[in-house]
């Protein structure tokens, strides 16, 4: 990815709406990571649906490519999934 | 405190706030940057802040003293300085290398005993806030910047928190003028470039967390722990892959230091620019740590001639440079060795110019210029990834093995190092573009998007996730 050049001036915002947008993506990553206890979205459940339902999709990607050949059993796919399910 | 843990969020929604809350009082505002710039310091170890407090008034009553004196004693002044910024750096970094090669030579030569080794920690970031100390006291020798009155403007110049420990390594000519601009009441409502922030605290992230942690953790760490174990397609993939890891890791710190600075209302200096696009070594130098090699070209090649002179002092003082920049990344052989082979590249290519036709232009010449000096920068990044010599050697006789079948490359992980690779071949203004395309909705549009692809970064990343590289420099 290129690096944008800091001379290049940005778009802008004021700070007292950049701090609502900072402490909103703070609030809506903490809430989404299934790994941050505490979280209200975890509370109502929505990351363990969230991550069950990409755990499922990431298993059917996983049994696909390994009935077409794309990767070996137990490999990096299978793995990651394991270790999500652990977590 | 790594700027991908949950704890240092809570940091920085504390010294954000913090520092903007107090820009209406500038002195107040700058001591407010500095200590928390301290209490991050402190988090990795609170004995080191005194040694980066010490180095901060150190050079702020060197700058002082040099703006009083003329002629020789300027000259003394500013050697004593550079000699006692140099001293840390050789006693916390070096000492026990230097040691222990004199105690070899002693051995040697057939005497017993020798010098005792220190055993020092290194602490985290001491090459960094060294070499800015250093460009502090000689920006202010050389007459470029004024030397700073407030010992506040020092210490948070040398302490600033998103760059301290792994850079970009700011010029004081660059960041001074920022800091004293603090010190005049904003004219009007203080904006941040909060789009652009977000784009590189992003693919920062992303860079670091997903590419770098993934390449590492399957592939690179375990052929380069024993390569005499793995083949060639292993040890070539780990090749590739040791350099877009240290690529994503480096720039992805970089990228994050400069997008949280700019959410401060301070602007850095770029650090990579798509290095892996270069068709020389010496293009490869103006695109990969921009920061340390302007640093070097400015501080160590130009005083020592750099290419006013005959070919062979300017071959001289370019395979100088690259040595002791090798040596600034760490005291062992192998980043020495690694830096003398791109001093002898650079040099070879520029006697080449001189005597070879021109290369050949057009798209394909340029692909074949990059595609060689990519080879060249992967094969010495070897090196640098190297634990010793012989297990290099290891590593280079591993990559004519062709017979031994592949363990380690798999698709998903020469997918990560194919993907690390492109990211050099997307449009320079995409970023800008990005930014822009992030500021342009209402706020909340901005806070949702980027929570969701902090989480979505989060989701794909492994639980564990491994310190950055240059933290050891």
């Amino acid at each position: 990815m290129a690096e944008p050049t800091p001379e290049t001036p940005p778009a802008s915002l004021p700070v007292g709406r950049a701090a609502a947008a900072l402490a909103l993506a703070l609030l809506v990553a903490l809430s989404l990571n299934p790994r941050v206890p505490g979280g209200w979205a975890r509370d109502a459940g929505l990351p363990e649906a969230t991550t069950l339902a990409a755990i499922d999709a990431a298993d059917a990607l996983a049994a696909w490519a390994e009935a077409a050949g794309l990767t070996a059993p137990g490999d990096w796919v299978s793995a990651r999934v394991q270790a999500l399910r652990e977590e | 405190m790594l700027f991908h843990t949950s704890g240092f969020a809570a940091f920085f929604l504390c010294a954000f706030a913090a520092a903007w809350a107090t820009r209406g009082r500038p002195t107040l505002h700058l001591w407010t940057l500095t200590a928390a710039s301290f209490v991050f310091y402190a988090a990795w170890d609170w004995r080191f802040a005194f040694l980066l407090l010490g180095s901060g008034l150190f050079n702020w009553a060197a700058a002082l003293a040099l703006e009083r004196r003329e002629g020789r004693a300027r000259r003394a002044v500013v050697a004593g300085a550079v000699a006692a910024n140099l001293g840390v750096l050789a006693t916390f970094k070096y000492f026990d290398f230097f040691a222990e090669g004199l105690n070899a030579l002693l051995r040697a030569a057939g005497f017993e005993g020798g010098m005792p080794y220190a055993g020092l920690i290194l602490p985290v970031g001491v090459s960094f806030f060294t070499f800015q100390g250093l460009s502090y006291v000689v920006d202010v020798h050389r007459r470029e910047i004024a030397a700073s009155r407030p010992a506040v403007e020092v210490l948070l110049y040398l302490s600033l928190f998103p760059q301290l420990v792994a850079g970009p390594i700011v010029r004081a000519s660059a960041l001074l003028p920022q800091i004293r601009a603090r010190l005049t009441p904003a004219p009007g409502p203080e904006r941040v470039a909060a789009g652009f922030a977000a784009v590189m605290i992003l693919s920062g992230l992303f860079k670091k967390l997903v590419l770098a942690n993934y390449i590492a953790a399957d592939l690179v760490d375990e052929a380069f722990f024993d390569p005499s174990f793995y083949g060639a397609a292993d040890l070539w993939l780990a090749a590739y892959g040791y350099s877009v890891q240290i690529y994503c890791d480096f720039s992805g710190y970089s990228d994050m230091a400069i997008g949280l600075a700019a959410l401060l209302g301070f602007a850095i200096p770029k650090n990579f620019d798509q290095p892996f696009r270069a068709a020389s070594m010496r293009e490869f130098w103006r695109r990969w740590h921009i920061s340390l090699s302007t640093w070097l070209r400015d501080y160590l090649y130009k005083p020592m001639g750099g290419s006013h002179g005959r070919a062979g002092r300017t071959a001289r003082n370019l395979f100088l440079t690259m040595l002791l920049g090798g040596l600034w990344h760490g005291a062992a052989w192998t980043f020495v060795l690694w830096g003398a082979l791109h001093g002898a590249l650079l040099v070879a290519e520029r006697a080449l110019a001189r005597a070879a036709p021109p290369m050949p232009s057009g798209r394909a010449g340029r692909a074949a210029a990059i595609f060689v000096t990519f080879h060249l920068v992967v094969l010495t990044f070897v090196l640098f990834r190297s634990e010793s010599l012989p297990l290099f050697w290891d590593f280079l006789a591993g990559l004519t093995r062709w017979e031994q079948p592949p363990e380690l490359a798999g698709g998903f992980v020469a997918g990560l190092i194919a993907l690390g690779v492109a990211l050099h071949f997307t449009p320079p203004e995409a970023p800008e573009r990005a930014a822009r395309a992030l500021s342009a909705p209402p706020w909340p549009a901005l806070g949702l998007v980027a929570g969701l692809l902090l989480a979505l970064i989060g989701f794909l990343a492994p639980a564990e996730v491994t310190p950055f590289i240059y933290f050891q420099f």
